[in-house]
Order: structure tokens, then sequence, then C-alpha cells
């Protein structure tokens, strides 16, 4: 047998998750964690990361990186209330770096956290009803939910079960609030019923779509859930499994994968259903090989057929055929929108994610603003953007005079530039290879300006970055996959579609931002001269063959007639 | 010296020239210095009966063990038989029969003395201290009048000689930082009490080359800069900087504890805008020790112009009429006197009182270019030829600006590949424990951690296998904390057992190392009471009295005695060379 990786031993030797955490965050002359704590405070939701620009200076003045933490929250269907905003905006300012990041799965990170800051940050949270419990780590992360304001009964069904499901995977152990909150030890030992004692073999993510709009991904995340309904009741799920992004540069055993749908359960099997998957994934999962991890490995690994068969064993009966639905839109509707009971959603645009004052433009004050004086809730989108929910329609006028006296109203963006992505990326994502938050204001216009040039500036072309082969903004789901190598370098991804439904292919490897500009300007004019009527720029290059086969591998490129 | 000097003939000249044949002018001004310190060893004399003159220094940096050593040097060379030693080795009894002595004493902290001498000096004001009437002595005593109690340990020392009965043949000098200029005639003065040699055969010895080449103030040796990095962030409040200096391997012997002394020129930054407040043409030729230079070389080269000292504002306030600085010289106002002192900069006073000093006048008042200090902060035994300081920038903000210390500011501008002249300043108080079982606790906050990361190296070198414990010290983890990268390796590698940090401006709350000390001091009792040394070094104003007040805690709480009690024992184990300090 393959010896346990070493994430596997640290975990069981944990101590139910407490190893000496408790005693690293005491140990003053460092701003870090002992190496085991590094690993082990994940699954408390946190990460230790350093600023990466200052690495060498501070490297050559011989002082160690500039540690600080990320947290988490976990935040289930990526809803909360305006107290709980107003606890977060003023955290990250107390004990943040001043800015909200509102991330690809629904939820809020506060960055730059220094160590000392961890325990009052987690205890104001704690106040608030929020925490970062299993937030990362080898366990079930933040339960994220597509939108249906249309329908709002469904809306809060798809809610309630996201937080079942967040809650039911909760880990037993007390840890988290002995460590950060204070709590006394009790005594006894205290099982983990459905992980044991070491957890999952690596990060599992649940999701529940709403078709038609898959603005959650429904085929990135390990184990998915498509409402199926009829009008606004819910009958109940199809069950996907087996999705993920992650990839290694280099290495062909690793490789993103669309989940594959198994069945159809009633709504009231969702737990069990869920169980089962996940005691699957426990038992099967590669707890040697890191890479090997992920449910869409140990799937790939039984075969789907296996896998339905262990599944409906566990179950004690089979998955019922899954159901018909469709995905006909992506990303998050824009603008305001409304609710099926009178009220209405606004939904904002937050470029990367990063809520900031930034010059004129005061978007995290605004926020505090609207939070402090109206009666409505918040929900982080799948797509790093923010909406405002349950808004009075009395209201809406004085909102929209927040936002434009914060210099934030609205703007007419091109779709591009409304639906693009980008990753944290560096400076303080420790898997960063080049650039993409930063990068992406600086890049997208001039996508923009090429569309423009060849007559395409109102087309709808999704473009997504990350620093890394992670795809942590699920690169490999997009019609533009950017994906850094290396400070400025980019292999180019084409090929997605506009749903989400098909991965896409390496184009062209290693390119810097002049090599790319000039290909797009090459694939656009083409696109704009050869496409079929209403033909996504996706679609367009899969049918005239500049790419195939799946990413990342190079595709053999064949030169079209 | 022998008075005439005969040259050498053409034999000599020739091996001298064969020897020198090709080297590079470098050498060659080094070689000159050499050749000056081996004619400068003193000559062998046959023994003659004869009364031995004492020469006994209490120093801190080195300046009166200096003055003493060059006049036990001089007394030998005419045939008297002295005796040289610090006062730290003096015991009462030795003093008893003695009949001529000459005390060379300065001054420390606020006004007491160098801290190898403190028991000499408290059991000299005992009771049972011996009755002196048959010495005749003379003391010199080193200040700087710019400090409240000028001069105190030799006022104190003399005061007391004279009470217990021994005769002062000289008047006492205080000398001031001009002590170069000031110290000699009075020494030849003194001399010149003794009682003259009886004539006897000089027998001239070849000194060893060791001891001729160990680089002094006045024949430092050219180090070379390896590289100089700040160890700060730009949001530190003060930076700090590492200096790497080599040199050939054995030009330069030190320990771990020892000083370096550095030749330094003031920076133009602060050499020009007083050549501009003067408005006198910077190449004005003045005198100065009977050398003529231009009015900027002095300034550069050879005047303190950074540290404001007391004769310059007497001649100012003579020369303008002041009546407030009259005031502040009065002996009533010394405190106030200090801190205007250290509050101004020549370029204030030029300002204030602009004509009234002219070039001459000015290079006459003002004090010689005081040495300076840093702890070697490297350990031969690691590093073989190279030496290494951890500098602090001193960056005063004044009422009129910001005032730059001379020194770490030349240093901080050094680049790889230049040369600077230094000499160590060894420091025998300051010393490891002989023996390597020993646990040491080593406190510095600040720059007052240089001298430990040598003794980490050393210890770890030389595989001793008592155990470390630092207390650290600074603003903020993360942009002062001082080869943080290193602590934490050796800790890391059980090299360094136990670290304990206060940040003092990270938390709510105020931390500094004495609270830590506090904080830990049942364990630190233990370490105590099982034979560790204590070593302190850093700031000896604000930072040493409260570490000291805290170790007396410590003891007080471990031995369930009172505060009075504990103190006597931590003067006890400084007695012993177990509480070692090095303040600055
Ligand atoms: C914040 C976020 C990106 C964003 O800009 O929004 C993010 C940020 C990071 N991701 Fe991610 N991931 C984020 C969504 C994703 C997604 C998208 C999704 O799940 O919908 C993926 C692709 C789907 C998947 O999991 O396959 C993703 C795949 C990864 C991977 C690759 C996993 C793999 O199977 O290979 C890593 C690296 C790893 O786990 O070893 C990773 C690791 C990281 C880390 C924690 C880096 C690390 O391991 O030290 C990044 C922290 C940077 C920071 O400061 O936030 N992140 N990460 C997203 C947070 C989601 C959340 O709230 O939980
Ligand atoms: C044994 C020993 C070890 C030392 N080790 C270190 C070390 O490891 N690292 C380190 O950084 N420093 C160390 N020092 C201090 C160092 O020697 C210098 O004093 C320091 O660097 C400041 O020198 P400077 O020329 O830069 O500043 P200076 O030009 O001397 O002074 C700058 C300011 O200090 C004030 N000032 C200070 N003293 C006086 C005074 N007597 N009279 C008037 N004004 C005064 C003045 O206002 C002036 O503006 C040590 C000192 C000693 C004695
Ligand atoms: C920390 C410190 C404190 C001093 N305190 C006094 C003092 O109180 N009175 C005084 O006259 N000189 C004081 N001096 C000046 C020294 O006596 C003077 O520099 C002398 O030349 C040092 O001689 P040494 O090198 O032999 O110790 C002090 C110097 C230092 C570095
Ligand atoms: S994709 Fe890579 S660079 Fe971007 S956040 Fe994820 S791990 Fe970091």
């Amino acid at each position: 047998m393959a010896t346990l990786s070493e994430v596997e031993r640290i975990k069981a030797a944990s101590d139910g998750l407490r190893g000496s955490l408790a005693l690293s965050l005491d140990d003053a002359p460092t701003a870090g964690l002992r190496e085991d704590d590094q690993q082990l405070i994940k699954l408390h939701g946190i990460y230790q990361q350093d600023d990466r620009d200052q690495r060498e200076a501070r490297r050559q003045r011989k002082l160690e990186p500039a540690y600080s933490f990320m947290i988490r929250v976990r935040l289930p269907a990526g809803i909360c209330s305006t107290g709980q905003w107003l606890t977060m905006d003023a955290l990250a300012s107390e004990h943040g770096d001043g800015s909200l990041k509102l991330t690809t799965r629904q939820t809020f990170e506060l960055q730059g956290v220094i160590k000392e800051s961890l325990r009052p940050t987690l205890q104001a949270m704690d106040r608030a009803l929020l925490d970062a419990i299993a937030a990362c780590g080898d366990v079930n992360r933040n339960v994220i939910a597509g939108a249906a304001p249309d329908r709002p009964a469904l809306q809060a069904r798809l809610q309630a079960d996201a937080v079942a499901l967040s809650e039911h995977f909760l880990p037993a152990t007390r840890a988290y609030h002995e460590i950060f909150l204070g709590a006394e030890r009790v005594a006894g030992g205290e099982p983990e019923p459905i992980y044991g004692p070491t957890y999952l073999p690596r990060k599992f993510k649940t999701v529940i779509a709403v078709p038609p709009r898959n603005d959650v991904d429904l085929y990135a995340h390990d184990l998915g859930f498509v409402a199926i309904c009829e009008g606004d009741e819910l009958l109940g799920y199809n069950l996907c499994v087996g999705g993920g992004m992650g990839t290694s540069h280099g290495e062909p055993s690793t490789y993103p994968r669309v989940a594959t749908v198994l069945g159809f359960l009633p709504a009231t099997q969702l737990l069990p259903v869920a169980e089962a998957v996940v005691t699957l994934q426990r038992d099967h999962g590669d707890r040697s090989n890191r890479k090997q991890a992920r449910l869409k490995y140990t799937l790939d690994r039984l075969g789907t057929d296996h896998f339905l068969a262990l599944l409906n064993e566990r179950l004690g009966e089979a998955l019922q055929p899954a159901r018909p639905y469709a995905f006909s839109e992506r990303g998050d509707a824009f603008g305001w929108q409304a609710a099926g009971d009178g009220r209405w959603w606004l939904t904002l645009r937050i470029e990367g994610g990063r809520l900031r004052d930034a010059g004129e433009q005061r978007a995290r004050s605004a926020l505090r603003e609207i939070a402090s004086r109206f009666d409505l809730r918040l929900r982080i989108t799948p797509n790093q953007n923010l909406s405002l929910i349950d808004v009075r329609d009395t209201d809406r006028a004085a909102i929209d005079a927040v936002l434009e006296g914060h210099g934030c109203a609205p703007q007419a963006l091109s779709p591009l530039r409304r639906d693009a992505l980008a990753c944290v990326a560096l400076p303080l994502c420790p898997l960063a290879m080049a650039e993409a938050e930063r990068w992406l204001p600086q890049f997208a216009p001039r996508v923009e300006a090429l569309l423009a040039q060849h007559g395409l500036a109102d087309e709808s072309v999704g473009l997504r970055i990350t620093g890394c082969p992670n795809g942590c903004a699920r690169p490999y789901l997009a019609e533009i996959g950017l994906i850094g190598k290396a400070p400025g370098r980019y292999n180019l991804l084409l090929g997605g579609d506009r749903v989400g439904e098909r991965l896409n292919a390496l184009y062209r490897e290693s390119l810097d931002e002049p090599a790319i500009l000039a290909e797009l300007d090459q694939l656009f004019g083409r696109w704009a001269a050869e496409r079929h009527s209403g033909e996504g720029f996706g679609d367009f290059t899969r049918r005239t063959g500049l790419v195939d086969g799946s990413s990342p591998h190079p595709a053999p490129r064949r030169e079209p007639a | 010296m022998n008075a005439i000097v005969q040259p050498p003939g053409a034999a000599v000249l020739e091996r001298v020239d064969q020897a020198l044949l090709g080297l590079p002018v470098d050498n060659l001004i080094w070689l000159s210095g050499y050749v000056y310190g081996l004619a400068r060893q003193p000559p062998q004399t046959t023994a003659v009966a004869q009364r031995t003159v004492a020469i006994y220094y209490g120093s801190q940096t080195g300046n009166a063990r200096r003055l003493a050593d060059g006049t036990a040097a001089r007394l030998k060379a005419e045939g008297q038989n002295v005796r040289l030693s610090s006062l730290a080795d003096l015991r009462l009894r030795d003093l008893r029969g003695l009949e001529e002595a000459l005390f060379v004493v300065s001054t420390q902290g606020d006004g007491e003395p160098p801290e190898d001498c403190r028991s000499f000096f408290e059991a000299l004001d005992a009771e049972s201290a011996p009755q002196l009437s048959q010495l005749r002595y003379a003391v010199l005593a080193l200040g700087d009048s710019s400090y409240p109690h000028y001069c105190a340990a030799g006022r104190r020392l003399d005061a007391r000689l004279t009470a217990l009965g021994a005769q002062p043949v000289h008047e006492r000098l205080e000398a001031d930082l001009d002590f170069a200029r000031t110290a000699p005639p009075w020494l030849a003065q003194w001399q010149s009490t003794l009682a003259p040699v009886e004539s006897a055969p000089q027998v001239l010895t070849v000194p060893t080359a060791a001891t001729a080449t160990a680089p002094t103030p006045e024949q430092p040796l050219a180090l070379e800069v390896l590289s100089n990095l700040p160890l700060t962030t730009s949001a530190a409040l003060r930076e700090v900087r590492h200096l790497e200096l080599a040199f050939d391997a054995g030009q330069l012997g030190y320990q771990p504890g020892d000083a370096l002394g550095l030749r330094f020129a003031n920076p133009p930054a602060l050499v020009e805008p007083v050549l501009e407040a003067l408005a006198i043409d910077a190449q004005q030729p003045v005198q100065l020790d009977g050398d003529t230079l231009t009015l900027q070389q002095a300034l550069a080269e050879r005047l303190e112009i950074s540290r404001l000292s007391r004769p310059l504002l007497q001649q100012l306030a003579q020369h303008s009429g002041d009546a407030r600085l009259q005031s502040l010289l009065q002996p009533a106002n010394s405190v106030d006197l200090q801190r205007y002192l250290r509050g101004h900069q020549l370029l204030d006073l030029l300002q204030a009182w602009p004509d009234v000093l002219d070039a001459q006048r000015l290079v006459d008042s003002l004090p010689p270019l005081q040495q300076r200090l840093y702890s070697i902060a490297s350990s031969p035994s690691r590093h073989a030829d190279e030496v290494h300081l951890t500098v602090a920038l001193r960056r005063d903000q004044q009422a009129e600006r910001l005032a730059l210390g001379a020194c770490s500011t030349a240093l901080a501008q050094l680049q790889p590949g230049q040369q600077i002249g230094a000499w160590v300043q060894p420091n025998e108080r300051f010393r490891l424990p002989s023996d390597p079982s020993r646990d040491i606790i080593m406190i510095g906050p600040g720059t007052g951690v240089a001298p430990y990361r040598g003794f980490l190296a050393e210890r770890n070198e030389t595989g001793a296998s008592g155990r470390h414990w630092l207390f650290f010290g600074c603003r903020r983890r993360a942009d002062d904390f001082l080869y943080q990268t290193e602590w934490l390796q050796a800790q890391r590698e059980g090299r360094l057992q136990r670290l304990s940090t206060a940040f003092s401006r990270d938390g709510s709350a105020r931390t500094y190392v004495q609270d830590r000390l506090r904080a830990e001091a049942a364990e630190l009792y233990r370490w105590i009471d099982g034979g560790a040394h204590i070593y302190l070094c850093g700031d000896a104003f604000a930072m040493a009295p409260a570490v000291e007040s805290a170790l007396v805690d410590v003891l007080a709480a471990g031995q369930g005695c009172d505060g009075e009690a504990a103190a006597a024992q931590l003067a006890q184990l400084r007695r012993e060379g177990r509480f070692a300090v090095d303040v600055y």
C-alpha cells in the first residue's frame, strides 16, 4: 500500500483538529504558525499567507515573510443579514486589509489578518452568528446555491437546503470553539460520525443549481444538486458528481472534469444521498497522493457504473433516472430585478470580487450605508458579485442615490467586462504563478477594445483568468481561459460554451500580454467574418477546429483550410 | 624614546627596499604604521631595584585605558618600574605600602564609575578601608561636560583618597572630550613629580609581530565592506543596518562581547549646512593641533560637530554676551544644559549667533571627533575573517530639523568594496562563561541584541552544552525584529532554547523586555539558580535600569526575600561576573 500523504498524518495526529494551534497562536516571536498547524488551521477556515511582493526584501532584511491570515466565512447560499454584513465590514477595517473579498463560492474572505487578531475577529463573527468552520480544508466546504429571484418560495427552500447540507457536514470537533472562542474543553471524545478521524481525503465542494441559470457552474463541483421544479415547487434534485477544475502544469494525470449526472432523488432524500457520496469519497478517495484525491479521480478510477452501484448500495435503494433540465444562461443577472414577492433584487458588479473604497469609487462605504439604513439582505453571488435582495420597492430610489453618491452607480458595461472573472492570485495567494485579480482591470478593457474593433462589443464572451492551473475562477469552463504559468505569461485556452457545460482546451502556451492580444485580435477577426448566426466565440473555435481535445493538454492544431 | 634618532645605514635600507619591492601603495602605508608600532614596543630594561609607580585605570570605552597604557609605556621606556592594571582587578590591600600612583578614570552612566570598577569604589568607601598616608597620587578624570555629573567618578575617587590620608602630588585634571589635547601636558607635569630614575642600561628587545599589529584608534586596520543592508522595513521608525566587514585572517583578533571602533568622517549632510551657516570659505586654512588644513577638512575629519559640547557654548556665551547661554552654563543648571546640548545641533547655534565665531575660533572650540563603538555581532569561530555590526541610524527629531548621527549616517552610506578603518575595543567584562555547560540569559532589546548574535554563534560553533535564552524587544515584530529569521531558525534547530519577545507598539498595551522578564519570573529564577549567566546590553538610560529592577523582582520572588536583599544579590552576581552589563 502506498504511504499516506503528510496531511493525512497531520490530521490523524491532530487530536480533533487541535494540534498545537493554541501554542502557535501565542508564539509571539513569529507571525506564522508551526508547520503542521498551517495545515490544520485550514479546516477552521483560515489560511496562512504572506505578501509575496515583500518576500525578497524581507528575506534580505533577515525578517520572516510578511505573514498574515485569510479568513473564509462559511456562508451557505451566500446570504447574510445587514447586521452580519456590517460586522464583516467593520472587521475588514479593524483587523483586515481594508477590503472584503467576495469569492467564486459565495462568501467573504478577510485578508491580511495578523495572528493576534484571529481570535478577536472570529469572536466578533461569532457574536454575529457567523463562523469559518470547515470553510477550507479536507471537508465539505461552503455550500453554494443559484439564484431564482422570480420564484421566492423556491429560493427560500434552496437556501434552507444549502444551510441544511452545510450544517449536516460540519465537523463534530469543538476545536474551533476552544481555540478561537475560548470555550472549555469538554471531557470525553467527540467521534466524527460522518468524517471519521481523518476527515476527507481532499477538499469537497457542494452546489445547488437552479435551471435555467447556471450561475453556480454546476459542473465544476464534487457534488451537485440540480433543482427539478414544477413552477415554484421543488420536486427533487438531479444528482451530479465528480466535477472539478484543478490541474497542475505538466502533469497529465491531473485534469479538469465536468460533473456526471447520476440520477434523480426526491427532495427529502437530499441529506442521505449527500452523505452517501461524501462517505464513498471518504472511503475510496486516494489518501496517498493529494493530486489524485478529489472525487473526480475517485469516480474515474472506480468507473461511473461501479460508483453508482456502490452509492445505491449505501442508500439501500436505487436512484431514479435523472429528470430533464436545461441551462440557457450563465453568470449573474445585473441591475434591478423584480422578485416574485413584491420585493426587488439589485445585483452589482464587483470586479475581481474586491470590495473596497478606491478613490472616487467608495463601494464599501456605499454598502455600509445601505446595510445600515435599509431593510434587506445581501447575497454574494458565485461570480464574486453582490446582490441586495428582499429590497422594498420604496427603498429603490434611495439605494440608487446612495450608490450614485459614492461614485458607484451601476454602469453599462460590455458583456465581457461584466462577466469576466479573475482569482485572487498575487500578492497573497501562495500558489499564484502570475497576476490575475490585479491584472484584470487593465487587461479586460484591452480585450474589450479589440472586440469593438471587430464590431463585437455587444457580444457575450466569457473571459476567466487564474494565476495558476488550480482554476479558482473556473477558467476551464470559459470561452477564453487564461491560466498563469510564470510572471506575465499565460496559457490561452479556448472553446468553452456559453452556459458552462463544456471544457475548453489549450490553444497556445506561455503567451505574454501582447501575444495574447495579437492572437485574440486575429481570432476575433475570423469569428466576426466566419461565424454562423448567433454563434458564440467558444462554439466557433470548436466548430472550426481551432481547438479540440480537452484541456489542459495541448491539442494538435489544425489550420483550417 | 631616545632623544637622537640616527638614520639607518645603507645596508639596512637595502634590506628594507628589497622586502618592500613591488608592494602596492596601500600595503606601504599600512606598513609604515606597523613599523611605528614595532618601534613603540617597550624596550626591556635590566632590573634595577627601585620604587614602583602604579598606574590604574577605570575605563568603559577604552579612552582611560589607552591613556594609562601610553603613560605606562612611556615611563617604562624611561626605566621606571611600572605596574599597570585596571581598577577592576585592584584589591584594597594592594594599595598598602604603595607609594606612587596615577589614577585615570572615566565617568559613566549618570555620574557612575565605569561598570567594572564599581566594586572597587564601594570597597574604598567602606569604613574598613586602610589609611593611605604613604601614597602620593594624582587623578586624571575623564568625562563629558555635557553631562550633569561631570567627571563625577574621578572627583569621588580624589576626595576619598584624600580622606584616607593620601597625598595629591598634582591637581586633578578634569579632561573633557578633548582629553587628547589636555591630558599630555598634564601627564608630563605629573611625571616630573616622580623621583628620577637611576640610570640603567637599556636593552631593546624585538617585539613580536602579533602584539605590534593590534590596530588602535591611531593605527586602525582597513576593513573592506562586504555588505551593508537594512534589517528594518521602511515602515520602521528607525532604520537599523547590518554591516559585514572583512579583513585578512589574523589581522584583527576579537572575541564575542568586544566592540569595534571605527574611524569615520562627518558626512557631507552634516558638514555642508555648517559651512553654509558660517558663510566662510570652506577652503579657508585653519590651525589644528599644529596642522594647517582647510576648514572643510577640519570639520569633516577632525572635529566633533554632531554632539554639542560645553566648551563651545562657553565660547559663544563669552563672545555673544547672551544672558540665556550664560545662565545655562551655571553649575546649578547642569541638567538643563545637558537637555539643551542634546536637543540642538551646531547649526542651531550658528544660526542663532552668526558672526560670533570666526573659523579659527570655531575650530578651537570644537572637541576632536569622538570615537564611536559598535558591539560586534559576529563570532570569529563562525566568521574567521569577518566582523559584523548592527548599526542603528541616529535621526533625532529636534525642534528645528532631523538631527543626523554622524557615524551611523556615515556607516549607512558605505558601499560594498569600500574600506573603513577600525580597531577592537575589548570588553573583558562581557564574556561568555568559561564553563560551556553554563546556561546563559541574554537580554538585549534593539541593537542591544548585537553581541548575542556573536555569543550564540560562538557557543554553537564550539559545541557548548549550556542552554540559551534570549530576551529581545523592539517596536513592531513585522518591522524591526533584528535578525528575526536567524533567531527563529536557531530556535527550530534547538540551538536557542528559549526566545522571549516584547513588541512595544504591536498590541494595545506596551510591552517591554522587563515585562517579559517578570512574566517569565519562575522559569528565569530556575535558570539563575542553576548557575546561568545573565547579560544585559543596549540602551543605558531607559532600558537598563528598568531591566535591573525587573531582575531584582525576579530574584526577590524566587527567593521569597525583599527587594533590598535581592538587589544585593544581583550586585553580588555582578561582582562574580555572572551578571554582565554593556550599556550605552
Ligand atoms: C478565493 C478563491 C478565488 C476567488 O478569487 O474567488 C480561491 C482562492 C484560493 N484557492 Fe481556490 N479559490 C476559490 C475557488 C476555487 C474554485 C472554484 C469553485 O470551487 O467554484 C476552484 C475550482 C474547483 C475545484 O475545486 O476543482 C478552486 C480550486 C483550487 C485548487 C485546486 C484544487 C484541485 O483539486 O486541484 C487549489 C489548490 C489546492 O487545493 O491544492 C485552490 C487553492 C486556493 C487557495 C486557498 C490557495 C492555497 O491553497 O493556499 C487560494 C487562496 C487565495 C486567497 O487569498 O483567497 N483552489 N478554488 C475562491 C474561494 C472559494 C470559496 O469561497 O470557498
Ligand atoms: C560599548 C558601546 C557599544 C555600542 N554598540 C552599538 C551597537 O551595537 N549598535 C549601535 O547602533 N550603536 C552602538 N553604540 C552607540 C554608538 O557608539 C553611537 O553612539 C551611535 O551610533 C550614535 O552615534 P552617531 O555618531 O551616529 O550619532 P551622534 O552624532 O553621536 O549623535 C547624534 C545625536 O545624539 C545626541 N547625543 C548623543 N550623545 C551625546 C553627547 N554625549 N553629547 C551631546 N549630544 C549627544 C546629539 O543630540 C546628536 O544629535 C554603542 C556604544 C557603546 C559605547
Ligand atoms: C553612556 C555614557 C554615559 C556617560 N556619562 C557621563 C557622566 O555622567 N559624566 C561625565 O563626565 N561623562 C560621562 N560620559 C563620558 C565619558 O566619561 C567619556 O566619553 C570618556 O572619555 C570615556 O572614557 P572611557 O572610554 O575610558 O570609558 C558618559 C559616556 C557614556 C558613553
Ligand atoms: S487559481 Fe491559483 S493563483 Fe488563483 S487563487 Fe487559485 S490557487 Fe491562487
